[in-house]
């Protein structure tokens, strides 16, 4: 073999070697998803939020805040008294969202919905807050239907309910219990818990296709008591108390 | 060397240089808007060299519950990343009891929170991972993918599934998403019957609500599957559905929301579809509210309209569906019985609890591979 075919071939060996050694680490390489992972775990100088990230509690504030100084929902909840209900994250659609698999990060506006409940007549404002730009998005009344339940509606209606002397007599020794209970509704550790849903009707005679009524569910350990039937009309802050066919 | 050798290997790095790239190189992942937990990323198989890929967020959250969001799916390691989902979620569920009364929308109206999710829900064992202390990860053997004689694959998929508390009851809330590129969506209701009527009859309606943006948000579509018997022969069709409204699932005709994009085509130049196809048990309910006389919606996107009790409401008047924005809408049932397997009472107390009862739908590929997926 002569010096000038061995040094090509020399050439050759080093040509393919480099190539194949050079190409993962071309520019052209994507990162591999757990690469990518690991760089959206450094967090960056602002720590800035990515817009699904959990709400924090400083956006809760801000949201309801918001909402509340915002022309629109103060004409919608009117001069009577309001009741925050809820505040969670919107995940909305920006506006021309064109790119189907986008590599570098979408500028997304983080969102919040915050939701309030008007005492004077059960029914509801929603407000849509852009916590980006610090602005409210829309807002529209809702029906009382669409005002959910919360927690504290159940404590309340759990406190009345247990003011009631019927239900005492009903609930013999067990009174104590419940009443510790009703003070932290849906907790399941406990011996006694209490929880509720909420009563709609539409029958003209019936006090909750008016007003916002809650149904009221004993627990003792693992069991539910079966009679009576327990429900609360939170907006008269009456008890009814009913034993029924089982 | 010569000149013209040395041409010659300069030529032949160039070459080899680009040939191995293009083998090394995939698609860059899609950016991602979520972290930590609720960032999920899945190759399948789970060892081995990957030939399909899921890339989403979740988000676990009081009243819906467990939510999808940005959903991208890759048929192969060189293909690109597809979008499937926006937002994938259950919009409520409507729970008509048989007296007439009550009627309740367990989402809409509570604020209910998700069950804390813990080992003994999720155990290792099985392929789980509790996520963030209400969420479950199971990646698992999901059975035969296919089987031909002695030649066999079997199939793997990716689970998430967390739960509602909702007062007496638990609302399973599950998605699945398969190496062979479908998702399936499944709510499963379980624990205590209505305390004071335990033995009352009702029905668990869960609506889920698909924002899917196939292959990009814009220049969606949805047609109608179809399968019509006349005498001895057989037809299917897929008419073009071009305005919000509703249409009825009938078993006999296989009728399916075949979602696709303007755009996105295979190999072969066949336009990929989307199926969302029921996957009832027993049947599917209609009652005296409108929203519940069909079984699919399809509404153009608002990101307002997220009950699904407004659906007549957000379809009045139509508008245009066709090579746009949109969102599709299903309704499945669990039509509940009780029975003595439900539980019992001991005194004035009601003890027992409702084995986890399902319903659900499979979003299925249709020309989205270009070949047998899992196929050597």
């Amino acid at each position: 073999m002569s010096p000038q075919r061995t040094l090509f071939l020399r050439w050759l060996t080093l040509a393919f070697v480099t190539a194949v050694f050079l190409s993962p680490f071309t520019p052209l390489q994507a990162r591999s998803p757990g690469e990518q992972k690991g760089a959206q775990s450094k967090p960056s100088p602002r720590a800035q939020l990515l817009p699904l990230d959990p709400l924090t509690a400083e956006e809760r504030k801000l949201a309801e805040q918001l909402a509340r100084e915002d022309g629109r929902v103060r004409e919608l909840l009117g001069a009577g008294r309001s009741r925050l209900i809820s505040v969670e994250l919107l995940f909305l659609k920006p506006e021309h969202e064109e790119t189907a698999a986008p590599t570098k990060p979408v500028p997304i506006d983080r969102h919040a919905e915050v939701l309030f409940r008007r005492l004077e007549d059960e029914s509801g404002v929603r407000a849509v807050v852009n916590l980006t730009k610090r602005s409210v998005a829309a807002a529209a009344r809702i029906t009382s239907a669409e005002v959910p339940l919360t927690p504290e509606d159940i404590a309340e209606a759990a406190k009345f309910a247990l003011e009631d002397a019927q239900l005492k007599k009903e609930l013999g020794e067990d009174v104590a219990g419940y009443s510790a209970a009703a003070t932290s509704p849906g907790t399941r550790n406990e011996r006694f818990a209490i929880t509720g849903l909420r009563l709609f009707s539409s029958a003209e005679d019936d006090p909750c296709t008016k007003h916002r009524c809650v149904r009221l569910m004993f627990r003792r350990g693992q069991d539910y008591l079966g009679q009576p039937v327990v429900w609360v009309d939170l907006t008269e802050r009456h008890v009814y108390v009913e034993r029924r066919e089982q | 060397m010569n000149r013209r050798q040395f041409l010659l290997s300069l030529g032949l790095f160039f070459a080899l240089f680009s040939l191995s790239t293009a083998a090394w190189c995939q698609a860059a992942p899609p950016w991602m808007p979520c972290s930590g937990v609720n960032l999920i990323d899945q190759q399948f198989p789970v060892s081995g060299p990957e030939e399909t890929h899921w890339r989403l967020c979740m988000e676990a959250a009081p009243k819906n519950g467990l939510m999808i969001h940005w959903a991208f799916f890759r048929k192969s390691p060189h293909a690109p990343w597809i979008r499937i989902f926006w937002d994938a979620r259950v919009s409520d569920i409507f729970v008509p009891y048989h007296s007439g009364s009550p009627r309740y929308y367990d989402m809409s109206s509570f604020t209910f929170q998700m069950t804390p999710i813990g080992a003994a829900d999720c155990p290792a064992s099985v392929g789980g991972t509790p996520l963030g202390g209400k969420v479950c990860k199971e990646v698992r053997d999901r059975g035969l993918a296919w089987k031909d004689d002695a030649r066999v694959r079997r199939g793997q998929e990716l689970v998430l599934w967390g739960a509602l508390d909702a007062a007496n009851y638990n609302y399973v809330i599950e998605w699945t998403f398969r190496d062979d590129g479908v998702v399936m969506g499944r709510v499963g209701a379980t624990a205590v019957n209505l305390p004071g009527v335990p033995y009352e009859a009702h029905m668990h309606n869960p609506i889920w609500r698909l924002d899917i943006d196939f292959n990009g948000a814009s220049s969606d579509s949805v047609e109608f599957g179809t399968h019509t018997e006349t005498g001895a022969t057989a037809n299917d069709t897929d008419p073009l559905i071009t305005q919000e409204g509703s249409r009825e699932w009938n078993p006999h005709a296989f009728n399916s929301l075949d979602v696709s994009d303007a755009n996105l085509v295979n190999s072969h130049g066949h336009r990929s579809h989307l199926q969302l196809i029921p996957l009832p048990t027993g049947g599917l309910s209609r009652h005296q509210e409108s929203f519940t006389q069909k079984d699919f919606w399809v509404t153009a996107y608002n990101g307002s309209e997220m009950w699904a009790a407004q659906l007549p409401v957000y379809t009045t008047p139509p508008q245009n569906v066709s090579n746009a924005d949109i969102v599709v809408w299903y309704k499945g049932s669990i039509h509940h019985h009780p029975r003595d397997e439900d539980g019992e009472y001991v005194g004035n107390y009601w003890r027992g609890e409702a084995l986890v009862m399902w319903t659900g739908f499979m979003l299925k590929p249709h020309d989205l591979f270009d070949r047998t997926p899992l196929y050597p």
